[in-house]
């Protein structure tokens, strides 16, 4: 009997131990400083903006969204907030790629054929803060709080990324800034030095 | 009639007890309620900027306000660059003189997967409201950002970024000139400022 009691108890806290324990995952803290040489030539500012806000019955498709529809329409209040941020893409070229044969001076004529590295893009990165666009939580709703904005700001971190993959078009007109930057700065650079450039850029 | 009561109750605590584990499914926000809106192009600006440093940087946020407090986790990554669109170069003979010009740190949370998590909110009041503001924690993200700053010029992030700079923007000039060139550095140990 005393036995029974024993693993019963001791099966009872198993399952309660179990049961209370969180889903942690090990968070590896580090930081690293890498040494580059890169020659930044251009910036765009992409905007993001998302809702968090409760379903209606003429947004619901499935059978799911209309349960969600039908609860959400029984809940006393409404929850609607809007958030933004921006994340930056910046166009470069690596300066360790250019090697003495790229470049050719000619003292005669005083003129310098200069071949550039290809321009190349990457994020680099997105505003710490969020702005808060809209706010309004009322009646028995519960408020927005910081494990939900930071679900969204992820959400909408791979949506972008996603955006900027699909279209070509965000790359093509940071590089093309990048381009005429890059031309107009070493021609007025090597202009102050009494040379006429040529300037091109690799493909890749 | 006692075995009856018995099976009701049983099933009465079966009941709540599988309406209180249900429930938090349907009152939990879903992800479909949130409605992501296309990407808009804000600006495009151009730049002459050489970079010498870049950090990345995992750091666990914990703050608190009153009885509230927070724990998270966030990526940063950030640049040492040097704006060189204005350069001053002089030349003395056939050596060309440039002088460093002073670094520009910029600190972003990083656009990888997972960059900013909340790992927890809680008060110390029983029932109380562990709620943190959007304003509130924009303050703290800009906490986190200035003492990111700081440490990367108490490491010698800084001191390390000039000097490869230095030789770099050298190398630069020097490889399209073909001119020998002298990188001078005013402040070795960079200079930290608002803007940075």
């Amino acid at each position: 009997m005393k036995l029974g009691i024993i693993t019963s108890a001791l099966a009872l806290a198993a399952l309660i131990f179990t049961g209370c324990r969180k889903n942690e995952e090990p968070h590896d803290i580090y930081n690293e400083i890498k040494s580059v040489n890169r020659l930044n030539l251009a910036g765009m500012t992409i905007s993001k903006m998302a809702t968090i806000d409760d379903i209606t019955l003429d947004e619901a498709k499935g059978v799911k969204e209309t349960a969600d529809a039908l609860l959400n329409a029984i809940k006393i209040g409404d929850r609607i907030a809007v958030y933004s941020y921006d994340t930056y893409l910046r166009a470069y070229i690596d300066l360790s790629e250019l090697t003495p044969s790229d470049v050719a001076v000619d003292e005669s004529t005083r003129s310098v054929t200069l071949l550039l590295p290809a321009i190349k893009t990457e994020f680099a990165g997105r505003d710490l803060p969020i702005r808060e666009n809209h706010y309004r939580v009322t009646g028995l709703r519960s408020a927005i709080n910081a494990k939900e904005r930071a679900a969204i700001k992820e959400r909408m971190n791979e949506s972008l990324k996603a955006e900027v993959r699909r279209n070509p078009q965000f790359q093509n007109h940071v590089k093309s800034e990048a381009r005429r930057k890059a031309v107009a700065y070493f021609e007025s650079m090597l202009g102050n030095l009494g040379y006429s450039a040529d300037i091109s850029f690799k493909s890749k | 009639m006692k075995t009856s009561k018995i099976i009701f109750a049983v099933a009465a605590v079966i009941a709540l007890g599988s309406l209180a584990l249900l429930a938090p499914r349907y009152f939990t926000p879903k992800e479909e309620d949130r409605d992501i809106m296309d990407s808009t192009v804000k600006e495009i600006k151009s730049m002459v900027k050489l970079c010498s440093a870049d950090i990345y940087e995992e750091v666990p946020i914990k703050a608190s306000i009153g009885n509230r407090h927070i724990f998270a986790r966030v990526t940063l990554k950030g640049t040492i660059s040097f704006d060189i669109e204005r350069l001053d170069i002089t030349r003395e003979g056939d050596t060309l003189h440039v002088a460093l010009p002073p670094e520009e740190i910029e600190i972003l949370e990083s656009t990888d997967k997972d960059s900013y998590i909340v790992i927890d909110t809680w008060s110390d009041k029983l029932m109380g409201n562990s709620r943190f503001t959007t304003e509130e924690e924009n303050k703290i993200k800009e906490k986190v950002k200035q003492n990111a700053i700081k440490n990367i010029y108490a490491k010698g992030y800084v001191r390390q970024a000039r000097a490869e700079a230095a030789a770099n923007l050298g190398n630069m000039i020097s490889t399209l000139t073909t001119k020998p060139v002298k990188v001078t550095d005013p402040t070795p140990g960079g200079k930290m400022n608002k803007g940075n």
